[in-house]
């Protein structure tokens, strides 16, 4: 049977590949690959049995630091609510769509928008200033010449960009909380040092690009602000009939002004507001306008009679008395007494002509069949339309979806903006506590391997103890879980533990490292007097994990101050603190800052600039040079990548100093 | 639907390894950039694993040679291989005795 291929993960065949893992503390920028490298490199992947899906990962990997002008600007458009247009090639907000919208909410789709668009342009200029810097590093070509290649016609200067994507990086404070030495010294000296030690550091770009990909999916997945389908449909619906009813209400008004009929418009208003039907709006007015004056009312009544007086007079004038029935002349004899009686009162009636014209037009304007009475059934029609509308919004309102609504998703997109903002800042820690972690990764199993034949010689509890104490480095202050790559840190712990080493020096360690193995009076025990095997094992695991303890414990603590964040106090060590922690272990500060032609280099600059480096900076250099114990091996990578990364013969931290 | 479409673990498997072999051998011949590789695998990556016919790994490599015209030979092959299994299906059927 053949051999089951050895499956690997891409990044682990990539760590076999080159050797090392990816990058150490200050690592060297990786390279841009030409394509035929890339190539190789995929090649290499399949020669080690990764499965081809793994090797297409990888391929897509490119990808994943890549974030172009179209991405940012799709994600600026979600912010506002989406009430968005293209304008050219920006992105800006369509009154047209929000026009319809309250002042303020049109004002707080503006103010998420703008602010949303800010962050993302900062992000976005930090990313295209990384790409030209890490290219700009790979192919000894000028950034100059690599922005304006990559960036043709671009309205911004690759110095203004430069500036704004350092100024983004700066104003995320991580510096100052690793190193409080930092607060007050110029921005030159700040840009200076961010460039040098994480601007450039691709992890960092891949880190904010992944970030930005992973935000852009839950930008596009907001809850769309429609309004409740129903809901605009019915405000349409009564928006027009309401503009239907005050236009009828007006002609209608109009005309009866027009005819002498002084009613005014609010009670017409009100009349029909009070769902009066046309019917009786047209008693209330015949009421109001022809029986309320005598002339007209009798001009009407005579009106009403002519008809029934003119058809029955044929019947009974003329006839022989005895032949006409009685009733018919009876009606026909009252018909003409109140005919008679009523031209009689008419008679001297001013203005007869136009008095009957002004009855004529008021009874047309109430007839429901006439032109003009239409119009206020069309209008009545109207306001009932309007109050069934006023209903359906009603209804649509209450069984809106909460996530569909406008507060809803201002909210999200202010939540995401938040995460958008952080993005800089989380990259930055995220990088500095990664680097540590793979600097003492790849040195413990150096060590491992070094120390596997003596091993074998010691006796099991002292293998039990040392395996604690280092169990315990690992965990005692920032912690990892694999499964879910979240980080832990105690800062409470940290704090504690370095006022521990501050006030004892070894001694401290040793009681912390105790402490570790499980001994219970570990902070007053008399360690001149402790059992002969306790002692035995406390001092093995001294003599091999002493210095990288210490050195584990300042790095976890200088990370710690990066993450910034709630509970920063118990961090803070005084500055005779400091002292203190000098003088136990200033040998090996000094000793580590004497060996490392970077650290000489930097404190020689700092000495000409008659500045004196102060307790913490130097423990800084310490930890960031890769200096100590523990981070030896990135020394060397800590200084390439000065020139590497087109800082020059400066070095890479001599760029602390102003030129 | 029709088993002898469906597409298994291993097809799925096979077409991995063609599209990435073509992939490497265009990028290692200069006929690809690294940017063109990452963009596809992108969509391989988003299609691949989605497909769950004959029918739909089919149409996707023809969409994904349409972009990316190196992956053409993928499409071909599959295609080829399509034709074979209705071809095969037919037989069968004309094969099978009168019931």
């Amino acid at each position: 049977m053949a051999d089951a291929p050895i499956a690997v993960t891409a990044s682990e065949a990539l760590t076999m590949h080159e050797g090392r893992p990816h990058g150490n503390f200050l690592a060297l920028p990786e390279t841009v690959r030409t394509n035929v490298e890339q190539g190789r490199r995929l090649r290499d992947l399949k020669a080690k049995d990764v499965p081809a899906r793994d090797v297409i990962v990888e391929a897509r990997r490119e990808k994943d630091v890549r974030v172009d002008p179209k991405q940012v600007n799709d994600m600026i458009a979600q912010f506002g609510g989406g009430y968005t247009k293209l304008d050219g090639e920006n992105v800006i907000m369509d009154d047209d769509k929000t026009k319809d919208l309250s002042p303020e909410d049109q004002s707080r789709l503006t103010e998420s928008f703008s602010s949303g668009e800010k962050a993302l342009k900062e992000v976005a200029a930090y990313l295209t200033y990384a790409q030209t810097l890490q290219e700009a590093n790979a192919t000894g070509r000028s950034y100059q010449e690599i922005y304006d290649r990559e960036n043709p016609g671009a309205k911004v200067t690759w110095d203004q960009l430069r500036a704004n994507a350092l100024d983004a990086l700066l104003t995320t404070g991580l510096l100052e909380r690793i190193e409080p030495s930092f607060i007050g010294q110029s921005d030159v000296i700040k840009r200076d040092f961010i460039e040098t030690a994480l601007a450039s550091d691709p992890k960092l770009r891949m880190r904010v690009a992944q970030e930005m990909r992973r935000i852009e999916d839950e930008l596009t997945n907001l809850p769309k602000v429609q309004e409740n389908e129903k809901q605009a449909t019915a405000v349409a619906q009564k928006e027009l009939a309401d503009k239907e009813k005050e236009q009828r209400i007006t002609e209608y008004h109009a005309h009866l002004q027009a005819i002498g009929v002084d009613l005014p418009r609010d009670t017409l208003v009100t009349l029909i507001d009070r769902g009066l039907t046309p019917d009786n709006i047209f008693q209330a007015i015949r009421r109001t306008y022809i029986e309320g004056d005598a002339d007209l009312s009798r001009l009407d009544e005579l009106d009403a009679i002519i008809p029934e007086f003119n058809a029955i007079r044929d019947k009974v004038e003329g006839k022989d008395p005895g032949k006409v029935n009685p009733e018919l002349q009876k009606r026909y004899d009252a018909l003409r007494s109140r005919k008679e009686e009523l031209e009689t009162l008419t008679k001297d009636m001013e203005y007869k002509d136009d008095k009957k014209q002004r009855l004529k037009d008021i009874k047309s304007a109430i007839d429901k069949d006439s032109d003009v009475g239409k119009i206020l059934r069309v209008a009545t029609q109207a306001h009932l339309a309007s109050k069934a509308a006023e209903r359906e919004v009603a209804i649509a309102k209450a069984t809106t979806n909460e996530r569909q609504t406008l507060s809803y998703r201002l909210r999200k997109e202010g939540d995401l903006r938040a995460e958008i903002e952080n993005i800089l800042n989380n990259a930055m820690v995220d990088v500095l506590a990664e680097r540590s972690s793979e600097v003492h990764g790849l040195k413990t199993k150096e060590q491992a391997e070094k120390e596997a034949e003596a091993e074998k010689t010691r006796t099991k509890e002292d293998e039990e103890a040392q395996k604690k104490v280092k169990e315990g480095m690992e965990r005692n202050w920032i912690s990892a879980d694999r499964r879910d790559r979240k980080r832990t840190i105690d800062k409470e712990q940290i704090g504690r533990d370095m006022r521990m080493i501050a006030y004892e020096g070894e001694d401290g360690i040793k009681r912390l490292m105790l402490r570790d193995m499980g001994v219970g009076n570990w902070e007053t025990a008399d360690l001149g007097s402790l059992p002969d095997d306790v002692k035995r094992q406390l001092e093995a695991a001294h003599g091999k994990y002493g210095d990288t303890y210490r050195d584990t414990l300042m790095k976890d603590y200088f990370i710690a101050r990066a993450a910034g964040g709630r509970g920063g106090g118990e961090l803070k060590l005084k500055d005779h603190e400091w002292e203190l922690l000098n003088s136990h272990f200033s040998t090996a500060l000094e000793k580590g800052l004497k060996d490392s032609e970077a650290a000489q280099r930097v404190m020689e600059d700092l000495k000409k600039k008659g500045i004196v480096p102060s307790n913490s900076l130097k423990w800084l250099l310490y930890v960031l040079l890769g200096v100590g114990t523990v981070a030896a091996v990135a020394a060397g990578a800590a200084y390439a990548a000065g020139p590497a990364s087109g800082i020059g013969a400066k070095g890479a931290l001599a760029g602390l100093l102003p030129h | 639907m029709d088993q002898t479409h469906v597409i298994t673990p291993e097809i799925r498997e096979k077409i991995y390894d063609q599209l990435s072999e073509a992939m490497i051998v265009a990028l290692e011949n200069d006929h690809m950039t690294t940017e063109e590789s990452a963009d596809s695998a992108d969509m391989i990556l988003k299609r691949l694993d989605v497909v769950s016919t004959h029918e739909e790994l089919v149409i996707f490599l023809q969409e994904l040679s349409a972009r990316w015209s190196i992956y053409l030979p993928v499409y071909q092959d599959a295609k080829k291989e399509d034709l074979l299994k209705k071809v095969s299906v037919e037989l069968d059927q004309l094969a099978q005795p009168n019931t």
